[in-house]
This record gives structure tokens, sequence and C-alpha cells, in this order.
């Protein structure tokens, strides 16, 4: 898998490799989300679709279907029934592991589709081979058959009774830039005490972030997904702003605080944004984390690139999940115009099923999630929140005065001066070692952090030096 | 006799056709509060996924309430800072109001703003997240008391205050005006995507504050954009607003400024419940003819406005001793140990007052990082005059070098 490269959305760095990713756990519809959709997708008395692949098809909507599709360079066939089909992808209704799930493709991806004479949901989806398993890999493409996993709906329809095991919540906040103050670490390490609970828990992270560096939200990407796997995972949000809303779109539920706005998800380095192959990864990511989760993959990419624009309608009757999103302004409600970018409020969030609920304090977010009360299990993820954010804010203070005193103490005494520079070079490498993330948002802000290796030479130079004077003393003193 | 609560809860209408039906304002709460009351219990059974957060309706069984007047007045982001409203949310915990009325005066210019006579050190400052969370404080920390917002006059950033609370009366004098400020906080970017990003962010970031109080998101993008106009219909009794000119009422078609709402305007299309010079009228609006005023939170925010203004003050002279110390006959010692003293000094105030530090910052460009630097090197220069001095008094052969450095004071060495 390549990973995504180093730029990051908000602050500059290095260029982007290529995109991939590992294949991911998918989570089936709401059987009614599924029905719903399905009464308001475009639907034509005949649709014909023309795919990249230089392959046609002819039918139309509600017809089953078998779809022959690349995903994580693995070929794979769904047979279901054609739910949607627009200018961009289609959507399939299928079993897959047992349940069924609505899955969206994208029309670069489709290699064939054609019409089955079944009108009944078919079984899963299989490698070209043909071998068909309903057992999913442990994560990622490693080989071998490859399954599609459940898709959001169903799971969510699930979700919202609670497991029999249920204590309470698990809920962590995350805030502060994404790298710094909303790093991977802290999720996936909530992620390993749900499991420690056991399967089914309700990890509740609240966000609060203006986005950061690409490559700490790739290191949450496969994180969240392979938490999702076995626990439901909600997002909270006060404020979700570029790499914090790609975190949020991977979350099975996405509520808002009133004050709360998600979008913005350009990425750039620099001052420019990303354009070319690596334009097209990102938005191909995005939508495809948006699609696994239930929602509309033109919400993602409506926040990257200004030039589309994002516009729904309500069928008679429907409510906010039935939203069906186009990608103009000729629907009812217009999000964004191809002149802005989408960032969306609570109240925007709500009407179009982007959110699934409005809440402002932990007991009426509990009522949104169907749970008895808001209790929380334990404080392990406050605690993680309180530690890492407590060591952030001390590092903040304490490197620029240390990298200030790197050769201007230690008295007029040159044994004086050099012992004092090895102590705050020792302090300058301990804090490389425990907050990497200080040092390089510190150097970022042109507080001139010494590199860590350059820092590590400087002590070997001062030791020596220190050990030479010492010497010399000894020597002038035996010559006495 | 003044507007009945049934009068003025009938005829308030506000929001686009996006109103939440199961968000009650205060006086359709005290006019319909059995119905109300129902309606909540079986809206809860119902798919509906907001919740109501408003703070409580004025009450209906108490005769003289006590009021509580919490001032936001002068510079946002100094004199108007999260700081002072946590000691105020103590003192209300303490005083036990029944309506807590935010008393908003803070303008960035005045009426004659062409004149351009007015300070702009004085004017807000751009701290948009830092105004959310302290909203957000103060309508949880609070929430169990009905709140009033009071605008006397709102012009730059605390506009957005202004419009954060669902129950929000005017002065008649009052503007709401200068959200650009919002929208300016984006600009500076070329790449046409990261300058959308970068406006769609923080403007997102600012509708927010009009989510809080309920009111229409066309609002504050017509206030925030200068190029967007404005316009309004009335729908029954609900009023839809639309970013055209294509309403009945065209409140703003100028496409090169924002709508500046006076409290005529306001009033007039339901953005504002009604207009009171004082806190008598505004009592009197709400059904009582009688009400006590608790003003330990004027109080209190007098003295902290008082107390850091006056230290600010301090600072000026204060900086100057740190650059060129006064009264040390060409001491170096001494010189370097008044500017230290003084540098101590400015940044212990900056400590107690955040608003200190906010104004040297931006006026000075004296940070507590380059204080607390310049400390440690004024330390490190004195440190090396007494080892130098232990040295000479030692006599020849002691002492190692004696580098100058940079640091804090000046004077000629002994």
């Amino acid at each position: 898998m390549n990973k995504l490269g180093s730029q990051d959305c908000d602050i500059p760095a290095g260029a982007r490799s290529g995109a991939g990713r590992s294949s991911l756990v998918r989570r089936p519809f709401a059987i009614l989300a599924a029905a719903t959709l399905l009464l308001t997708s475009v639907a034509l008395a005949e649709t014909r679709l023309s795919f990249k692949s230089g392959q046609s098809w002819r039918g139309e909507i509600a017809d089953t279907v078998s779809v022959v599709y690349v995903e994580g360079g693995k070929e794979l066939t769904l047979e279901g029934k054609l739910l949607r089909a627009d200018k961009t992808m289609v959507v399939v209704e299928g079993i897959m592991l047992g349940k069924i799930a609505k899955k969206t493709i994208f029309f670069g991806d489709v290699k064939s589709m054609t019409t089955t004479t079944s009108s009944a949901p078919a079984p899963v989806a299989s490698t070209s081979g043909g071998t068909s398993t309903t057992t999913p890999p442990p994560g990622g493409t490693s080989g071998g058959t490859t399954t599609a996993a459940p898709s959001g709906a169903a799971q969510s329809a699930e979700h919202k009774t609670l497991p029999a095991n249920y204590q309470g919540v698990l809920f962590l906040p995350i805030e502060g830039m994404v790298g710094t103050g909303t790093r991977e670490d802290e999720i996936k390490k909530i992620g390993q005490e749900a499991d420690r609970l056991g399967p089914g828990q309700i990890i509740v992270i609240e966000i609060t972030s203006p986005g950061g560096m690409v490559i700490e939200a790739d290191q949450i990407h496969p994180t969240i997904m392979d938490i999702r796997k076995r626990h439901r995972v909600i997002a909270w949000i006060k404020e979700a702003i570029s790499a914090a809303a790609f975190t949020a779109l991977h979350c099975d539920e996405i509520y808002f605080m009133k004050e709360g706005a998600m979008g913005s998800m350009t990425m750039f380095a620099g001052t420019t944004a990303i354009q070319g192959a690596e334009l097209d990864a990102w938005l191909k990511l995005a939508g495809e984390v948006a699609a696994e989760s239930g929602r509309d993959p033109q919400i993602a990419r409506c926040m990257i690139k200004k030039s589309f624009a994002l516009s729904y309608d309500i069928p008679e009757g429907g409510g906010p999940k039935d939203a069906v999103f186009r990608p103009d302004t000729k629907g009812k409600v217009v999000l964004d115009t191809p002149d802005t970018m989408l960032t969306i409020n609570s109240s925007q969030a709500l009407a179009c099923g982007i959110s699934d609920g409005t809440a402002d304090t932990p007991e009426e977010l509990a009522k949104l999630l169907n749970l008895p009360e808001w209790k929380e299990v334990n404080d392990v993820g406050r605690r993680l929140h309180k530690d890492w954010h407590r060591t952030l804010d001390t590092g903040m203070e304490e490197i620029p005065k240390l990298v200030f005193r790197l050769g201007r103490t230690g008295g007029i005494d040159r044994v004086g001066q050099i012992g004092a520079d090895i102590q705050t070079c020792e302090k300058l490498l301990a804090w490389w070692a425990k907050c990497t993330e200080c040092m390089i948002e510190l150097s970022q802000k042109g507080i001139g952090v010494p590199p860590e290796e350059s820092l590590k030479e400087r002590l070997i130079q001062l030791r020596d030096e220190l050990a030479a004077i010492k010497k010399q003393e000894r020597d002038n003193k035996a010559g006495n | 006799m003044g507007r009945s609560v049934h009068e003025t809860g009938e005829r308030r209408s506000r929001g686009s056709d996006r109103t939440n039906p199961r968000r009650s304002t205060m006086k359709f709460a005290r006019a319909f509060m059995p119905i109300a009351i129902a309606a909540a219990l079986a809206g809860s059974f119902v798919t509906s996924s907001v919740l109501a957060t408003d703070t409580p309706s004025v009450p209906t069984t108490i005769a003289v309430p006590k009021v509580y007047v919490i001032p936001m007045e002068g510079q946002m982001g100094t004199d108007i800072d999260k700081s002072i409203y946590e000691d105020i949310v103590k003192d209300v915990a303490k005083a036990k109001p029944d309506i807590i009325v935010y008393r908003l005066k803070s303008a960035d210019f005045d009426d004659n703003y062409y004149m351009n006579t007015d300070d702009k050190r004085e004017a807000g400052i751009s701290k948009l997240t830092d105004y959310r969370d302290m909203v957000k404080y103060l309508r949880t920390e609070l929430r169990s008391y009905p709140q009033i917002m009071w605008v006397n006059d709102a012009v730059g950033w605390s506009a957005l205050l202004a419009l954060a609370w669902p129950d929000m009366y005017m002065s008649s004098k009052a503007r709401l005006f200068g959200l650009v400020k919002v929208s300016q906080t984006a600009l500076g970017w070329d790449d046409p995507d990261v300058a959308a990003k970068m406006m769609a962010a923080w403007t997102g970031i600012g509708k927010g504050f009009l989510e809080m109080g309920g009111y229409p998101l066309e609002i504050g993008d017509a206030l925030m954009f200068p190029k967007k106009t404005l316009s309004a219909r009335w729908e029954g009794r609900k009023v839809k607003w639309t970013l055209d000119n294509e309403g009945t009422w065209i409140v703003d078609d100028n496409p090169e400024r924002t709508p500046l709402l006076n409290a005529q305007i306001a009033d007039d299309s339901g953005i504002s419940d009604g207009t009171a010079d004082s806190v008598d009228d505004l009592l009197f609006m709400l059904g009582f003819r009688e009400f006590t005023k608790i003003d330990s939170g004027e109080k209190l925010f007098k003295s902290y406005v008082d107390d850091w203004r006056r230290d600010f003050a301090k600072c000026e002279d204060l900086l100057r001793q740190v650059t060129d110390p006064t009264g040390t006959s060409g001491d170096a010692e001494k010189a370097i140990g008044k500017a230290k003293r003084a540098a101590e000094d400015i940044l212990a105030m900056m400590k107690r007052y955040p608003a200190i530090e906010t104004r040297l910052q931006r006026e000075r460009g004296v940070s507590r990082l380059a204080l607390e630097n310049g400390i440690a090197a004024a330390k490190e220069q004195l440190r090396r005059i007494k080892e130098a001095e232990r040295a000479k008094g030692r006599g020849p052969g002691g002492g190692g070098n004696a580098p100058g450095g940079s640091g804090l004071g000046g004077g000629k060495s002994k």
C-alpha cells in the first residue's frame, strides 16, 4: 500500500508520494434507508451507463446486476439490486458477510456490469476467480480472497440497540492541530481500551480541531477503520476542519454541537493546493471514506475542490436521511456553489442527513444515541487527552526557553558554559523523544529548534571538549 | 402598558423556513407552557435530532424577579474576555438570580467612522474560536437561568455575541454590524482552492454563533460577505431570508458593503425581540413592572477592566525601563538589574491579565517568551559580572572569559 505523503492540509511540508489504502471493512446500510434511496434515486425508464473500461450497460434502476470492479488492487464481483446510477457511481445492494448492504462503486473502478435474471439479492462479493467466502480478512488486502464487509446503515440500525455488555461510553476528546494536539496515538489507545472491554463498545470522539498534517490523517484513517470493525465510533463535532473533517467522516455516526462546523478539506503544500494525480487520489479516498460511512461521496469532494457544487432534494414524505445529492445547484437546497468550498454548520448537516443529530451536552448526546443516560465506562479517554495536552503545553512553553539558552548560559567559565550546554542539549533531546510533535510545530513557527541529530553531535562535541579541558587541568596540576 | 407577553410571543417570528419546530422562545413558552411541555414530551418519541438546549423561559410565577446584569463592554478580546466571566459565573451561583441580562456594548468604530478618529488600538482582537468558546461556556454554565442578550451597540467581532443568544433585544441607537472581519480573516491566499478553504472554514466557524442563537445563516452570510445581498419576505408569520433582492423587503442591495442592522430593522424583521433603552424598559417588555437588580456582576466587571487597564498603563513605563533603564548612573550591573525587574513586573502582569499580554503583543510586539528569554539573559549577564568581579578579586590568573552578551539593560561596564 502506498502511504499518503507528508503534505499538510494546513502546514507546509513535503510532497505527497501517491495514494492508496488498505481495503476497508464496510458496514451495511439500514434496509429502510436503502429502500428509500431506491425510491428517490434518479430513475429513468431506461438507464444507460458507459464505464471508463469501455464497457457499457443498459437497464433500469432496481434491476439485479452483477458488477465486476477493482478495489485495493483486487478484482471483485458484487451481485445485487441496482439502487442508483448517475454520472459518477453506481450503488448496489447485495449481501456481504451475511448481511444486506449497500455498496457504492465509482465508475472508474467498474470493469463491467451485467443484468442477471435473478431478482433476489445474490451471494457475497467474490474475486474474479469465482471463489466466494463469507469470512472477512483480518484486515488489508494481503492477497487471497477479499470480501466486502458490511457498510454503514444496517450496522448502524443494529447499533441503536445497546450491546449486551454495555457499561457506558468511552469518551475521547481530541483537540488541536492534527499531528500535534490531535493524534492517531490517542485514537488507537482508546480502540485498545475498547477491545479490552469487549466488542461492541460505543466510542465518542469529541472533535475540536482546525486540521493539520496529512501524514497524521493518513495514520488515523486505517486506525479508525479498524476500530469500527468491532465498535461503534461516533464523532461529536465542535470544530472539524480539514484533516479533522476527514477524521469525522470515518465515523459510524456524526453529531454536531450547535456551533459545530465541518469541512474545508483542501490539501495544500506551502500556499498551493495539490493538483493532478494527487488531487484525484485525495478526492477518491475522501469520497470512499464518506461512502463507507453511509454518506454521499459528493459531500466529501465538495469539501476539497472549490469548483464542485452540491445541492439536494428530499423526496416528498422523506426525511433528512433520504436526501438525494446532486453535483450542481439545481436541487431545492444548495449547500455549495462552484465558487465556494463546503463547510457545513449544524442545522445544514442535520437537514440533509450528514449529521445524525445536534447535541450541546453529553446528556443530550446520550438521548440521541438511545442511551439510558450519559455514563462513561472509565476516564481512560479523558486521561489520554489530558496527559498528552499537559505534555504538549509544557513542551511548547519550555522548549523555546531551552533553545534560547543553548550557548548563552553557564557563566564566564568555559567549564560552566559547557556544563550548562550539556544540560540544555540533554533536555532538548529528551523533548525530541517525548514530544516530537512539539519540536516540529515549534520549528515550523520559526523557533529554531535544533534537529535531533545535530543536538546529538553537539553533545558529543561538548563532552569531548569538557574531557579535554579536565585533562589539561590535570596535566597542569601534575606539571606543577 | 407595554406589549403583553402573549402579544409579543405571537408577534415574534424569526428564522428562515428552517425554523426548528422544537425550539421554544421565551415568550412562546410563557404563553403556552403546558402545551410546550406536552409537545416536548411527545416530540421526544419522534425522531427529531435536535434537543432544546436553550435556556429556561423567563419565570412566570415570580412577581419581582432578581435580575443579574453581566456587562460585555469595551474591547473584544481584552475587556470582554473569558477570564472575567469565570469570576462572574461563580458570583452568579452565589447570587441565584431569576434572569440574566447580558449588556453588550462594544464597537470598533463610532458612527462617524469616516472621520477616522477612532483609536484603532481599541478595536476588537481577532480571536474567533476564543469568543466561540466563551459564549459556549456562558450558555452552558448558566443554562439553568433564563438569559437575555441586550445589545446597546455591537460593531465588529461583538456582533457575533449579539447573535449567539436567541432572546435578543436592542437599544434604539444600537448597531449590529461589522462581521466582515470574519471573512477578512481568511484573506491573503492566492491559490483559489486554498483561499476558498480558508474562507469557508472561518465563516463556517463564525456562523456557528448564529446557530447557537438560532438565527438564519443567510443573515450571517450577508453580514460577513459584502457581495451578498439580503432580503426578506413573510410567509405567514415566518420570515424567510434570502441572499438576493427578490424578497419583499430589501435589507441590503449593495454588493460592496455589508448591511448595518439597526434596532428598527432588527425589530421589524424579527431578528430582535424588541427595542429597549434601559433595563427597566427591558424587564417591562418581559412583563415585569418591578425587579431587583443584582449589580455584583457589574462591579466585578468594572473592577477587572479598571485593574487591567491601570496595570497596562504601567507597562508603558516599565517597557521604557526594560530598554533604557534610568537612574543607574552608567552602572551596568544596576542597569541590568533594573531592566530585569521591570521585565519581571511586566511578565507578572501578563500572567495576571491575559488582556495585557494580548495588547502588548499586538501593539509592541512584546511576547511572554521574549520577556522570559530577556530575563534569563539578564540573569546570565549579572552572573557573569559577579563572576568577573570575583575573578578580579582573586588577582591575576583568576577567572576565565567574560564574554559580553545580549540581553536587557545598557550602561557601561565597570
